[in-house]
């Protein structure tokens, strides 16, 4: 049996994560505000930007920059720019509950204006490092994270490594689930991990998959055919497939040993998409359950 | 025996216009073509205009509940997503394990169609030709001559080797095959705007879908619309760069009330002008993979020279939902 995935980072940042995101230039951290923005549009999400050094004014021309201006979420208050200091000190002081409530908050709103997730993106100044209880509060955050929201939550931490050390960085990094550097957090995903399920006869696919790793993907699926069982596949973290891709799935499940079948769970949209444009919905053994 | 005669009689499908300028007319051949299915126990669809709907249901009395009837503009304005229609009925009620032959009345509409929709629908009906050479369908598609153009009505005896008055065939003399037929209405792509956003491709399909998702969303286009956009490109890229040796380039850019994605691969040739437009099988055949642009993309207009090929994909930048 092939084993993949289990030494994969994970690249993908999905609702209920907190993350850390670390880059060194400008041209990286404009970079990630665009992969943040394009999600976030695609997804449907609101994005909350609370500023640290960067003003409102060089986050606006960061965005008008390029052959692309991308401020117009902006105008419809889909992404709104904050500066973080008034939402995390109260007089000077670090407040703790503040930045939970504007959350909560800006969660309701979210869920009231009909998105489907928040994004907030949290610029975070090195005078902080030095606040009392800071590091425990982001340590605090991956337990808020976890719990139950109105909609899907992202917090993202953006670190400037030109004010960090690199002993500070690591120290914050293990208070958050996902860490990424500017490359990892621009492309956004990047590679397909592949890992079996442990309870039951599958695999769990991760992150997007087209041409370029279809024969892991065909290697990993003949390594687990074969036996009496139906065969599971959770798709909820892949994030892209393209029609050979749902080809194959199809044409796996044709192949099935009588009465069994391939059951496909939290398909993304692009593959129920696929799957019902090709006709291939309609196979006897294939069996798709549970949506994003 | 001919081509045409080939088509015409001894093909299992087959392809009538019907030219009516009353409703009188209209009647004379749609009823005896459901009436004599439904007596022989064939399944009948017919795809028309409320009007017609209404006016074929009265003439058909008690039998007229045997009949599946569709509004026209409910089977799709893109012409693979009427083709996807259409045989989805055939697969579900005359496939060959009943050996049934199956009949539809099949009137598109024509009126306030731009020009660019007008061609694209014509060369739907050329294509059907192809497209269902192997089914056994018995499809009349009816023109309304008080109101369709006469360039329409005339296109007509180019995409259909016979037409149908009252029950009488009459051989088109001016029918084309669907190649000829897609080649003599091909109209040079217009040039690309110089401002717009360019991506040399570099193998990484990866970075083509975020080149094509960033830009769509620059150009405000929404939600799942935007993978959409992005995973068509992709599968057009995909289909070029296995027919051209050389580097393919990707332009974006928007014009009033559309979003514009282009692909061009120099040495790329692409001969079979249908390509995307036949309903996939599995295992997939080579141009599978362009069913998914021409369904998803409100035009796909591919243009191939001997010495480069063009695909250019358009989705209209805000849909019904997003203006609600």
């Amino acid at each position: 049996v092939i084993v993949w995935g289990s030494s994969i980072p994970r690249f993908v940042m999905e609702h209920g994560d907190h993350v850390l995101v670390s880059y060194e230039s400008d041209e990286e951290y404009r970079e990630i505000l665009l992969a943040h923005l394009v999600t976030a549009l695609e997804c449907d999400e609101m994005v909350r930007f609370l500023a640290g050094s960067t003003t409102s004014d060089a986050i606006d021309h960061l965005l008008s920059m390029g052959e692309s201006d991308l401020r117009f979420p902006m105008a419809s208050a889909q992404m709104v720019v904050r500066p973080a200091d008034d939402l995390i000190l109260t007089d000077g002081v670090f407040d703790p509950d503040r930045l939970t409530r504007l959350l909560l908050e800006e969660a309701d709103v979210a869920a009231c204006s009909g998105y489907s997730g928040l994004r907030v993106c949290m610029e975070v100044r090195s005078e902080w490092i030095g606040l009392e209880d800071f590091l425990d509060y982001e340590r605090g955050l991956i337990s808020l994270m976890a719990d139950s929201w109105p909609l899907g939550v992202t917090l993202v931490c953006h670190y400037d490594r030109r004010e960090f050390s690199e002993r500070q960085l690591t120290e914050l990094q293990l208070a958050h689930t996902v860490v990424l550097d500017a490359g990892q957090a621009g492309k956004r995903y990047p590679v397909l991990g592949i890992s079996i399920l442990t309870d039951r006869a599958g695999l769990c696919l991760d992150g997007d998959i087209d041409r370029s790793n279809l024969t892991e993907l065909r290697a990993a699926l003949m390594s687990i055919q074969g036996g009496s069982n139906d065969l599971h596949l959770d798709l909820s973290s892949v994030h892209f497939a393209d029609v050979a891709v749902v080809g194959l799935l199809a044409e796996t499940a044709s192949f099935m040993p009588a009465d069994t079948r391939l059951v496909l769970h939290s398909s993304p949209p692009i593959v129920r998409t696929t799957l019902r444009m090709y006709g291939w919905d309609q196979l006897p053994a294939l069996v798709v359950q549970g949506g994003h | 025996m001919n081509e045409q005669n080939e088509r015409v009689y001894n093909q299992p499908f087959v392809h009538q216009a019907c030219m009516y300028g009353s409703n009188k007319e209209f009647l004379e051949t749609a009823v005896p073509f459901v009436d004599d299915g439904l007596s022989i126990g064939e399944p009948v669809l017919v795809v028309s205009t409320p009007a017609n709907l209404e006016l074929l249901s009265g003439a058909l009395w008690a039998r007229a509940h045997q009949v599946d009837y569709v509004d026209t503009v409910q089977i799709g304005q893109r012409p693979a997503q009427r083709i996807a229609a259409l045989h989805e009925y055939w697969c579900r009620h005359g496939s060959a394990a009943t050996g049934n032959r199956v009949r539809i009345l099949a009137e598109p509409v024509w009126m306030g169609m731009s020009r660019r929709q007008v061609t694209a629908r014509k060369r739907l009906e050329s294509s059907l030709n192809e497209i269902f050479a192997d089914t056994n369908i018995w499809m009349i598609c009816p023109y309304d001559t008080r109101v369709v153009e006469e360039e329409i009505v005339a296109d007509a005896e180019r995409t259909h080797p016979a037409r149908i008055v009252g029950d009488k065939v009459q051989l088109c003399h001016e029918y084309m095959e669907p190649a000829q037929f897609f080649r003599a209405h091909d109209t040079p792509l217009p040039e690309p705007p110089p401002d717009a956003a360019l991506l040399v491709f570099t193998g990484d399909f990866y970075d083509l879908r975020r080149f094509v998702a960033t830009r769509a969303a620059a150009h405000r286009l929404r939600g799942r619309r935007i993978t959409m956009l992005a995973a068509a490109a992709h599968e057009v890229a995909i289909y070029l760069e296995e027919n051209g040796p050389d580097q393919m380039t990707v332009r974006m850019w928007a014009q009033p009330g559309e979003i514009l994605c282009e692909l061009h691969q120099p040495g790329g040739i692409v001969t079979d002008p249908l390509i995307g437009f036949r309903p996939p099988s599995l295992p997939s055949q080579a141009g599978d993979e362009l069913w998914f642009p021409r369904l998803v993309c409100d035009f796909v207009e591919i243009q191939s020279t001997e010495t480069a090929c063009t695909v250019r994909l358009s989705m209209s930048s805000s849909s019904a939902q997003e203006i609600a």
